[in-house]
């Protein structure tokens, strides 16, 4: 069967099986940003945004997807330029073995659209669905942060 | 889905009553709302054929008139969250507890409807909408209503046949007159794990700040979410201090059946479980406006 998605701003028609995830499609065809973690729906490395909202991908059948919108790590730079976002997590040492990064980059992206101007906590409970078995935490909140007022100051 | 490997076909039912037919029509059918849930309950749901995807039959939805909230199931834990009519509402406790649901991701597709008949008996949803006295009106070859108390038989099942669906939550709104306080305390490692023990109370006084009627639920005490009616009983009648609370409290023990898993032992749940309905007790009746 087909799915018809629109991905990172292109419209997209896949092949695919009734009891595809999401994950499976978006990896399948060359979505690669989009992690094969947990497949429980608990780490959060699986993340996409789906019409503006993050979701774990592994335990989200395809097929609910019809006709959405999806932003997968792969959206987030333009003309083959980061994003604020991706280079403070550069910049601030965000990144260990990087398995958790797009997972993380989009939840806070989702965030950002949603917020512009969040406070710590905001930051934390949008990023409490993504676990880092490498460092912790401290580091992508602190990216999060100062990318928002960059972000800010740029506009 | 990796433990749904049978599947065949998927539908798309426009309203609870096509849903509800496809359930009892269609081979090994089961029925899928956020999926959180149904696609991590192992072989369980390994022989299942046909799923029936009810989120778009027009279920949600949040809606208020004079005497009560309605809910509808298919309504996400984010969408209750960041809804404003229940910020004020009820001391803001269903706003809260949805608040401490799992993760962001999961907020955003498991469904309100989903996590009462996914019937686990730690959910924080569920002493919440026992405490605001929640009923639910349900589905199937005719439509039935259930109070919250009862509903559950134990983890993983409630009275409901197979091809019965939940349509509506609705929490009936106490008279502005009422004096009501009410609490949510959710007791675990971290904000956002699987809690230890968790509990709702709401409780209503008079003038004189006398106890008119409690209502308290405890959540990962027993096979299902309990509502603690020897302890609402004894509340009523009654002005707190604290050493009422404790004595009434003691009272917990009866009431609960606490097993041990990788979280915390029996042992120390059935303690905790008296704490946290002492503090749910003073915490609801301080929002009363009563005074300890």
């Amino acid at each position: 069967m087909k799915l018809n998605l629109k991905v990172n701003g292109e419209n997209k028609v896949f092949d695919i099986d009734v009891r595809d995830t999401l994950m499976d499609v978006l990896r399948a065809n060359g979505y690669t940003s989009v992690k094969h973690g947990c497949e429980t729906g608990e780490c959060g490395a699986c993340t996409v945004i789906i019409n503006r909202k993050t979701v774990n991908t592994c335990i989200y059948p395809a097929l609910k997807a019809e006709n959405s919108d999806v932003i997968t790590c792969e959206g987030l730079e333009k003309d083959g330029k980061l994003s604020i976002l991706q280079e403070k997590f550069i910049e601030m040492g965000a990144i260990q073995c990087g398995y958790c990064t797009p997972g993380m980059l989009l939840s806070a992206h989702a965030l950002l659209m949603k917020n512009p101007n969040p406070r710590l906590e905001d930051v934390k409970d949008a990023l409490s669905g993504n676990f880092c078995r490498c460092t912790g935490y401290k580091k992508p909140v602190d990216a999060v942060m100062a990318a928002a007022k960059e972000m800010k100051g740029g506009e | 889905m990796q433990y749904i490997r049978e599947l065949i076909k998927y539908y798309w039912p426009e309203s609870l009553e096509d849903a509800v037919k496809m359930l009892m029509h269609e081979p090994c059918a089961e029925i899928i709302a956020g999926g959180t849930e149904l696609l991590v309950s192992g072989k369980r749901v390994s022989a299942i054929k046909s799923l029936v995807d009810i989120t778009r039959a027009e279920l949600s939805y949040v809606k208020k008139d004079k005497k009560s909230i309605k809910i509808g199931s298919t309504t996400t834990i984010s969408d209750i969250q960041h809804n404003p009519v229940f910020t004020d509402f009820a001391n803001g406790i269903l706003s809260e507890a949805a608040r401490h649901f799992v993760s962001v991701q999961i907020r955003n597709v498991a469904t309100i409807g989903g996590n009462l008949a996914a019937a686990m008996p730690s959910s924080d949803l569920v002493p919440v909408l026992m405490a605001l006295d929640a009923k639910l009106h349900v589905t199937g070859k005719e439509k039935r209503e259930f109070a919250l108390n009862g509903f559950f038989i134990s983890k993983r099942k409630t009275v409901m046949a197979p091809y019965e669906i939940i349509g509506e939550v609705e929490i009936p709104l106490p008279s502005p007159a009422q004096k009501t306080g009410y609490s949510f305390i959710k007791f675990g490692r971290t904000e956002l794990d699987i809690a230890i023990v968790n509990g709702a109370a709401a409780i209503e006084i008079e003038a004189d700040s006398t106890i008119k009627e409690a209502r308290l639920a405890l959540g990962s005490v027993a096979s299902n979410t309990i509502r603690c009616l020897e302890i609402e009983k004894e509340l009523a009648g009654k002005k707190l201090t604290k050493e009422i609370i404790f004595e009434i409290c003691e009272g917990v023990s009866k009431a609960i059946d606490p097993k041990s898993d990788v979280r915390a032992s029996a042992k120390y749940r059935g303690k905790l479980a008296k704490v946290i309905a002492g503090r749910l007790i003073e915490k609801a009746y301080k929002n009363a406006g009563g005074k300890i």
